[in-house]
This record gives C-alpha cells, sequence and structure tokens, in this order.
C-alpha cells in the first residue's frame, strides 16, 4: 500500500491521530499525493478483478493496463505514474501482455470498466507497488551546509555549481494559513462543510468550490486539458520545479516539473508591473505578470494579470482580479519558504495567506513528465 | 495580433479536429528579408559567437515560422490537407535556402518508413499541433522563435521554444556523456560542446511518440541525432542535423535549414490554452487506445 508522507502534512499534530484514522477509514491513505485518483475512483467501495493483460499503456499520468476478464469484459486498470513506477524499480516489461493477474481496487465512480489498481497480483507476487516517499523525502543527507549564494552574495535559489537538484513542494494541498482541515492529497475535502473555513470565500466563489468538491474535482482544466496549472498552485507542482537564475537578463525562468512541464518568466529588472512586458497589459495570461526584488535574503514576488482558465489547488475559484505577492527564502541549503498573500476582491472577502515549504531533491533534473503524454 | 494568432492555432486544431481546410502557415509573420545581413555574429568575453543577445541589445529568438520543411518534396498538398503550401513552395517562399536540404528521392527511407513518411504527408496528424512536445527540428522550428539561454554555472543550454506546448529542452555542456541506458523521451539526452563558432549537440534516448519534423520523417528509438547550430551573422542560425536511425533508415541523412534572428522578448503562449478540440486531449476514434471515460491524470 502506497501511503505517501506528504499526505500526512495535512493535518497538524493535534489531530493528526484522528484525521488519519478516519483517513484509512475512507481509504483516502491508499492514493497518491498528486493527481486525482479520487476524482474518478470511488475509494469507499472495493472491486477485485481476474483476467488476462492484453496490454500495458505506460504513459503519464497515470499507466493503465488494458485487460479482458474470464467472462470476456474489458477492464482498464489505471496505477501510478510510469515516473513513480520506474522510481520503483517496476517497467513496462514487469506485466508481459498475455499474463494472467488479479487486481483488487476502487471502482469508478461512473460505473465504466475502470478499476484503480491498488493490488496487482502476477504470479502470486504484488507487482507495481511502491513508495512514493521519494517525491517528499528529499532533503539531503547533510544537513549543516549553508545557503550556495551567488559571489555578490545573493543566496542561489537553484544550485550549486557543478550540482544539481530541484524543489518539491511539502504539500499539495492550499488552505488559509493556520487552518487544520482534512483534505487527500489532492485538496479534495473530507468533510464538504469544512469548505466555509479553507478560504475566505465570497458567497458565489463558496458555492462554485462545494459544487468542485462535490464533482471530485473532476473538472479541473489542469487535469483534463493539461492547461498550466498557475497562480499559487505552480509552486505545488507535483514533481517539483527548478529556479533557473539568467543574471545577465535579471530574470528567472521558473521550470516546472509536473503538469504540462512547462515555463515562466519572473522579472528582477527592476521593471514595473504594467510596463515593459511583450504582451499587452489588457492580455490575461496564466502565469500573470512577474516582478521581484530581492529584500535581504527574500524574493518577494508580485504578480497580477492572471486568466480564469484556470483553478487553483483544490478547485478553489479565482478571478482576473487577483494580485499575489510572494515571499521566497532560502532558510538553510535543503528548504526554501514559500509564503504567499492573495489578494483578489473578485472571489474572497480579504486578503488570505498560504506557506508551505520546498524541499531540496538533490543530484538530479525533475523527471521528463507530460500531462499530455498519453492523450491522443 | 498576437491573440489573433493564438486564436489561429487554436483554429488549426479546430480543423484537425473537423477535418476542415485551413490556411495556417502563410499568416505567419516573417522578418523582412530584403535587409542586408552583415552585421557580424555577438561574442562573448572569451570571444565565443553566442547565440542570444548581447548585453545592451534587445531579447530575440530565432524563428523557425512554425516548421521547416527538412525535405525537398514537389508532392501537392493533398486535397483536405491543413497546410497551405507544398513543402516546396514553403522553401522557395520564405528566407530560407533550399540547397541546405535533402531531396525526397536521397532520403534512405526503410520500406516501411517510406510508407509511414506517405500516410503522415496525407494526414498531418502531427503530435506537435496536438501541444506534445516535440524533439529535433521540430521544437527548433517553433512558431514565435526559440530562445537560447546559456547558465554558465550550470554549465548549461537550454532551448526554450515560445510557441507549441511550451516545453523546453536542455543540453548538457559539462563534458558528461550519454547514459548507458536513457530512459526513452520526447526530447532525448542532449549533450553539447563548441566547434569553433559552432556549438554541436549529440542526442539519444528518443521516444516515438512525437514527430522529429513537421513533415513526419518516421523514426525509432534508435535515433541518434547530431545537429550543429551556427551563427553565420548576427540574423542569421544555420541549423544542419544528421539523422542517424538504424531502426528507419538504411543509411544516416543530413538536411537543414536557416532561421533569422526575431527581435523581442518571449511572451506567454499556451498551445492547451486554444485547444478546443476537447476530443483530441481524451481519444476518438482515430486512436485505438480506449480508456472508456475521460481521462484524469
Amino acid at each position: 500500500m502506497i501511503i505517501p508522507k506528504s499526505l500526512k502534512t495535512v493535518f497538524n499534530s493535534r489531530v493528526a491521530g484522528l484525521a488519519l484514522c478516519l483517513a484509512s477509514m475512507f481509504h483516502y491513505g491508499h492514493l497518491h499525493a498528486h493527481h486525482g485518483a479520487i476524482t474518478k475512483f470511488d475509494t469507499r467501495q472495493d472491486i477485485s478483478l481476474d483476467g488476462r493483460v492484453t496490454r500495458v499503456d505506460w504513459a503519464n499520468p497515470h499507466a493503465h493496463i488494458f485487460m479482458v476478464t474470464e467472462a470476456g469484459e474489458q477492464w482498464y486498470v489505471e496505477l501510478e505514474s510510469p515516473v513513480i513506477l520506474e522510481w520503483n524499480g517496476w517497467s513496462e516489461e514487469t506485466l508481459p501482455p498475455g499474463s494472467l493477474i488479479h487486481v483488487e481496487g476502487f471502482p469508478a465512480r461512473d460505473g465504466s470498466p475502470q478499476v484503480w489498481g491498488d493490488v496487482v497480483l502476477l504470479d502470486g507476487e504484488n507487482i507495481f507497488q511502491g513508495d512514493t516517499d521519494a517525491l517528499t523525502l528529499a532533503r539531503s543527507e547533510n544537513q549543516d551546509r549553508l545557503v550556495p549564494r551567488w559571489p555578490d552574495g545573493t543566496p542561489r535559489l537553484g544550485a550549486a555549481p557543478g550540482e544539481e537538484g530541484y524543489w518539491v513542494p511539502s504539500t499539495t494541498v492550499m488552505v488559509e494559513q493556520g487552518r487544520d482541515i482534512a483534505m487527500s492529497a489532492n485538496g479534495h475535502l473530507v468533510n464538504i462543510e469544512d469548505a466555509p473555513d479553507v478560504a475566505p470565500l465570497k458567497e458565489w466563489a463558496l458555492r462554485l468550490y462545494e459544487f468542485r468538491q462535490r464533482n471530485f474535482l473532476s473538472a479541473d482544466p489542469s487535469f483534463v486539458e493539461c492547461r498550466p496549472p498557475a497562480g499559487p498552485r505552480k509552486w505545488q507542482a507535483s514533481f517539483g520545479l527548478q529556479l533557473l537564475e539568467d543574471r545577465q537578463w535579471q530574470r528567472i525562468f521558473v521550470v516546472a516539473g509536473g503538469g504540462n512541464q512547462d515555463w515562466h518568466l519572473i522579472y528582477t529588472d527592476g521593471r514595473g508591473i504594467n510596463t515593459g512586458f511583450p504582451v499587452d497589459n489588457d492580455n490575461i495570461l496564466y502565469y500573470g505578470r512577474n516582478v521581484a526584488a530581492w529584500e535581504g535574503d527574500t524574493l518577494v514576488i508580485q504578480s497580477e494579470g492572471y486568466n480564469e482558465k484556470f483553478w487553483l489547488t483544490g478547485g478553489l475559484p479565482h478571478t482576473s482580479m487577483m494580485k499575489v505577492s510572494e515571499r521566497l527564502t532560502r532558510t538553510d541549503f535543503n528548504t526554501m519558504r514559500y509564503e504567499a498573500t492573495i489578494d483578489d476582491p473578485g472571489a474572497y472577502t480579504r486578503p488570505w495567506s498560504v506557506a508551505w515549504e520546498l524541499v531540496w531533491r538533490e543530484g538530479s533534473d525533475p523527471p521528463e513528465y507530460y500531462c499530455q503524454d498519453n492523450r491522443l | 495580433m498576437r491573440q489573433v494568432k493564438i486564436f489561429q492555432c487554436g483554429m488549426l486544431l479546430l480543423a484537425l479536429a473537423f477535418g476542415q481546410t485551413l490556411v495556417a502557415q502563410t499568416s505567419v509573420p516573417r522578418p523582412d528579408s530584403n535587409e542586408p545581413d552583415t552585421r557580424p555574429a555577438p561574442r562573448n568575453a572569451q570571444g565565443r559567437v553566442i547565440l542570444g543577445a548581447p548585453p545592451g541589445e534587445e531579447m530575440g529568438a530565432w524563428d523557425g515560422f512554425g516548421s521547416r520543411p527538412m525535405i525537398i518534396d514537389y508532392d501537392i498538398v493533398p486535397e483536405g490537407s491543413i497546410v497551405a503550401d507544398t513543402p516546396y513552395e514553403q522553401l522557395v517562399n520564405d528566407t530560407d535556402r533550399p540547397f541546405d536540404k535533402i531531396d525526397l528521392t536521397d532520403v534512405p527511407f526503410q520500406p516501411w518508413a517510406w510508407s509511414l513518411y506517405q500516410q503522415r504527408t496525407r494526414t498531418r496528424f502531427e503530435p506537435y499541433t496536438r501541444c506534445k512536445p516535440s524533439a529535433g527540428p521540430r521544437a527548433v522550428a517553433t512558431a514565435y522563435g526559440t530562445q537560447f539561454v546559456e547558465f554558465e554555472d550550470m554549465q548549461r543550454i537550454y532551448m526554450f521554444p515560445v510557441g507549441g506546448p511550451r516545453h523546453f529542452r536542455v543540453i548538457y555542456m559539462d563534458g558528461r556523456s550519454h547514459p548507458d541506458k536513457p530512459k526513452p523521451s520526447y526530447h532525448g539526452h542532449s549533450i553539447g560542446h563548441w566547434e569553433g563558432d559552432t556549438l554541436v549537440v549529440d542526442t539519444v534516448g528518443f521516444n516515438e511518440k512525437m514527430w522529429i519534423d513537421a513533415e513526419g520523417s518516421p523514426h525509432t528509438d534508435q535515433l541518434h541525432m547530431i545537429e550543429r547550430f551556427t551563427r553565420e551573422t548576427y540574423n542569421t542560425l544555420k541549423y544542419e542535423v544528421t539523422i542517424d536511425d538504424p531502426g528507419a533508415y538504411t543509411q544516416s541523412w543530413s538536411s537543414g535549414f536557416v532561421m533569422p534572428w526575431r527581435p523581442g522578448e518571449a511572451f506567454e503562449f499556451v498551445c492547451q490554452d486554444a485547444n478546443m478540440a476537447f476530443e483530441l486531449m481524451t481519444g476518438t476514434e482515430y486512436d485505438s487506445i480506449d480508456r472508456s471515460h475521460l481521462i484524469f491524470p
């Protein structure tokens, strides 16, 4: 069974025991930290299948086993991302077509012949199991390294020269700072009654949030159409992100690991947020217009000009009036503190803040991962 | 104007979905080709040519116009194609230099690859227009230009194509070699070095899920690609590529094209944004894949 450590970060210590107990009752603990398996599968029901494998579709975001049961029914078994499966030593060759398998898992909510493959047995061996800790427990062994710096003393937002690494978010849910709300790893509420406490939502936004939640976040444009998961959500990219500092041109490329593995720019050249952008100021964007300046060791980013075609994490709504003020502080070699204040008078009654950590995963770039991979 | 172009990309996808004819290539802006191009390529402090903008000048990118044909093909445009010009017309109508390319009859296709090439020429149902990241010449010659950004501390050059699915590509310049068994990927594993003023990039480890050019020249995961980027003048980048793929061709072959400098900073372009052809993201009768329901990542 895969129980991501990051799931536990959803709960604070006071309610952790009770919440984890509840979570396991509802099988939330089976599901991976990122992505919306819960959007599609009813984790409160069990299903088991026996049949013969016809194909293994080894593609991101999720691998699929195509199988035919003895009764001749075609079924589709959904698994983790190939990236995660490969981290755990599995491959496309693990399961040759023609193999007989036994599957236990959760059925699709819509009654279609799909199942989340919680257990896949091949000749009695439990295959495609693994640990997602590698995603979050990336902290370097060496805890006393200093923050790497540029020759002028500015903290580096990436690797020291000759080294490699990337940032992995410590959590994949978004709630107002200081709130304790039980959620699945992709921000699905355990109790829909908690919705008003997630953020200071205006009435219409609360109703929309609840609607998205009641539909298991299944219409999320970042899931369905691989649109950029923008705004503060971009700092929760499931396979991390990198900050590439182009100091000559005073701009930072933010390179996403998960989602559609895209990039956008933050300018540190002192330009105003409404000037010097190669777009019309009226041309609203996924990533908005981003300018930043250093305050001591903290990079302070101002951004606005967002479109309304994406969701914040967990289906939280926003409008094009949203302005985000973000603070990035590399507090030690392994940790980047992320704090943001979301000011969107269109959707929220007051500005509200979120905070989490980005953890340094040492020794490699993010895996090549494209949401579009398994699409036609 | 820019919104119009994005709209046209969406229309291209719509046309793909509904099989309608649409002029997609002719509206791509092109720099003035009548200007004499005598300005020398800029160099860094060490005297080596740089592929980006020098300090104090305007940022810019290498314009691929959306795609550059690698093969001179005199074929007519098939009825119902989304492409307005034949590949040959595209050659003679732009600032490109046909002599850098290979004639279709000289491409050493294996029989299966020749059949697949012909089929792809008819359908033009290419992955890049469906927001799939694509490799080699297809990504180099993207719409709205490709920025080459050198991160000296990292000993890497990144390629950031402005058009397409907003993907990026890493070229390792630190002297590392390829992994023994590279995991097949969209961009492959690229290592580069400078030979004089030419950036030479060696790439292996491609997957077979994308096309390496807009024409659909087939490739396999045995593909080994060698690319040479030479900034001949300030405004001209010569691109040469050698396709070494014993899985698809009887011998290696080479082609190339020339891209002009397009001044201006990158803007946000997201292929998925105008992708109203929803079924292209989730599957249609064109493909045998059926997961019986919308695919939620």
